[in-house]
């Protein structure tokens, strides 16, 4: 869910924030974000890089004060009780935020102990056997691969159990298979009813999410399951074939085309709404044919990209 | 105030953690000040000898009595005598000698000193008018009054007894400066800071935490300088030096904060070492341990008791010479104390500065 209609209590939505906005300076990071997640549920921050994601789970998480807006992570406030927020949720930082010369033990050791769970060694141990990181238990954080460095990054963030879970960019840089088994350990949490919210740029990422938000320039622009974000932007997708279809991207001029690139044998267009018959007659002017396909997050996502930098110029 | 003291524990075991896994940095950190200590020990030496002088005179007989007294004061080394009684200014200004005298026939000695280095020629100087005086006092018909001085707690005016207390302070200063500089600033380019950010790891829990190994390794330093010039230098230490220790704890502690305070404003490592040099050079210049603190203006000598080290200065000779108590150290310590009080409560308010 992105907003309740009435009041929400902790138990129904972990995660209820209604108009949050900080600035940094003149710069506006996060403008009126207001959502609320429910239990078990992958809520994604979507959107291009500087578009506002991690300054938003920073707020979700108690690490940044909002300038504006009120909200609760588990029935704690986040302007009063921030220190609360961060004793119950988990965050996963864009970086690894491991000590990167102590050894995979200490490190979650260390992250048991400040979260105050009894008998962090005992703990410590349970991640190392649950997220199987037996063979590198002894090792610095340093020598790990980044995907195991990023397995150790999860386990630490879930070590004290949280039933919030904040995510920055979790797959980020990561091969296919570290991905895969990032993503098992999200849905088994997920399963166990952990409310997650999850920051990426990458949309196909976000297309696994039940729920997304759209960002750019600290805004969102759209929102709604992946499939209906995507239909909710002004614009359309063209595949063009044909023997000329590849030189057609040098005759493309501002047209109201917002992007051009092969796709198999052909051009995969993105258009303006409003330019699409104007594009689809100078397609079939230059003997190509074209025909319309769904857009992807990631096309929408570029629309949005693109109206939000013209909105700015202007 | 138990969960307090757990986040408190668990970060700095993992302050203490990756200090000792960092075996260079730790050996540098007690090897340094051996070194310091053997270099100022035996290198520097504030009563210098061996300072080249020249006599130019045109009357041998009064350069037979200036030679003498130059002899006398066992400072010089003779250079040169001319039997011109210009050439005193040509031995300065070619620099082969830093101390000349001219005789003339029928006028008073001249004596010319090279004073772009003040504190090289100014003691034996002293010694040398003195010697002339005697000479002088030699011939008189009456005995002149004398005037016997005793010198306290460091007799032979030995460099080495003078300079260790000092040092001290010295070693333990800069070393904590820097330690306490480079924490967050470290942590922050590693990626870590923000991890322990998203904790309830208060900043108080975290700096208690980061700083107290350190607060131990400047203790550590400070006994490793003091038991080696005992052996050394036979540095007397009367006074009671396990009190000293633990004021260095504190001495230590004021600087850590304080770097911690600088490491929580900076954004890279090189500002915060930039603004650690920028304390800790005029914390030397005003303290008393290089130059006389009673000789600076006024307003240096009230900057001069902001500082720690002043202080520090202060109780360390006068534990190690002059033989100071609980009374005298505590009087001694206290401003250092609210100097780490201060520092604390600027690192306090900075820690997440940085993040918003």
């Amino acid at each position: 869910m992105s907003m309740p209609d009435g009041p929400s209590n902790a138990v129904k939505y972990p995660i209820d924030v209604r108009h949050l906005r900080k600035c940094f300076g003149r710069r506006v990071a996060v403008e009126d974000l207001s959502l609320a997640v429910a239990p078990g549920e992958i809520f994604g921050l979507a959107g291009a890089n500087g578009g506002g994601k991690s300054t938003a789970l920073r707020l979700l998480a108690g690490l940044l004060v909002p300038d504006h807006g009120t909200g609760q992570v588990l029935g704690r406030d986040l302007l009063r009780g921030a220190r609360q927020v961060r004793h119950q949720v988990g965050y996963l930082a864009q970086r690894s935020t491991l000590y990167p010369t102590l050894s995979v033990r200490e490190n979650l050791r260390f992250r048991a102990a400040i979260f105050g769970v009894p008998v962090p060694a005992d703990a410590a141990e349970r991640q190392i056997g649950a997220f199987g990181l037996g063979k590198f238990a002894a090792a610095a954080a340093e020598e790990l691969s980044g995907g195991w460095r990023r397995q150790v990054d999860l386990a630490a963030a879930v070590i004290h159990c949280p039933r919030v879970l904040l995510l920055d960019e979790p797959t980020a840089g990561l091969d296919p298979a570290a991905r895969q088994a990032i993503w098992r350990r999200l849905m088994t949490l997920s399963a166990h009813g952990t409310a997650m919210v999850l920051a990426t740029h990458d949309l196909g990422e976000a297309q696994r999410c039940a729920y997304i938000f759209l960002l750019s320039h600290g805004r969102v622009r759209a929102r709604g399951s992946p499939r209906a974000v995507a239909r909710q932007v002004p614009a359309s997708a063209l595949i063009v074939n044909g023997r000329e279809a590849m030189n057609f991207a040098d005759r493309l001029d501002s047209s109201g085309v917002l992007a051009a690139q092969p796709s198999g044998e052909g051009l995969r267009l993105i258009v303006a709404a409003d330019a699409r018959r104007k594009v689809e007659a100078l397609v079939a002017a230059h003997g190509c044919r074209s025909r319309k396909v769904n857009l992807t997050l990631e096309d929408a996502a570029l629309v949005i990209a693109q109206d939000a930098r013209g909105a700015r110029d202007a | 105030m138990r969960s307090h003291l757990i986040r408190i524990m668990a970060v700095a075991r993992v302050e203490a953690l990756r200090l000792l896994g960092d075996r260079p940095s730790l050996g540098l950190i007690l090897l340094v000040p051996a070194l310091q200590l053997l270099l100022f020990g035996y290198a520097v030496n504030l009563a210098p000898k061996n300072i080249p002088i020249a006599i130019a005179q045109s009357c041998a007989a009064r350069g037979r009595w200036i030679t003498r007294a130059v002899a006398d004061t066992d400072s010089f080394r003779l250079v040169g005598t001319d039997e011109g009684a210009y050439a005193a200014d040509e031995y300065l200004s070619s620099g082969r000698a830093r101390v000349a005298i001219e005789c003339r026939l029928g006028e008073a000695p001249r004596l010319l000193a090279d004073a772009s280095d003040p504190s090289a020629v100014r003691p034996a100087v002293a010694l040398l008018e003195a010697a002339l005086l005697r000479e002088t006092l030699r011939g008189m018909p009456f005995e002149p009054p004398s005037l016997t001085v005793q010198s306290l707690y460091n007799p032979d005016a030995r460099t080495a007894w003078s300079l260790a207390p000092g040092l001290v302070g010295v070693v333990v200063m800069i070393t904590m400066l820097m330690l306490g500089a480079l924490t967050l600033v470290r942590d922050r380019e590693e990626g870590s800071w923000e991890g322990l950010l998203a904790t309830p790891v208060t900043a108080l829990d975290a700096m208690v935490g980061k700083l107290a190994p350190y607060v131990m390794v400047g203790v550590a330093q400070g006994a490793v300088v003091i038991a080696l010039a005992k052996v050394l230098f036979d540095l007397p230490s009367p006074g009671n030096v396990p009190l000293l220790l633990l004021a260095s704890g504190v001495f230590a502690l004021a600087h850590l904060t304080l770097g911690f305070a600088l490491s929580a404003l900076a954004r890279t490592q090189i500002q915060a070492i930039q603004a650690a040099v920028f304390f800790y050079l005029p914390s030397m210049l005003l303290s008393g341990f290089m130059f006389p603190f009673e000789g600076m203006p006024r307003w240096a000598r009230m900057l001069g008791n902001t500082l720690p080290l002043t202080h520090f200065v202060r109780s360390a000779r006068g534990v190690l010479l002059k033989g100071y108590g609980a009374s005298e150290v505590a009087a001694d310590t206290w401003p250092v104390m609210v100097f780490a009080c201060l520092a604390a409560c600027l690192a306090v308010a900075s820690y997440r500065r940085r993040l918003n």
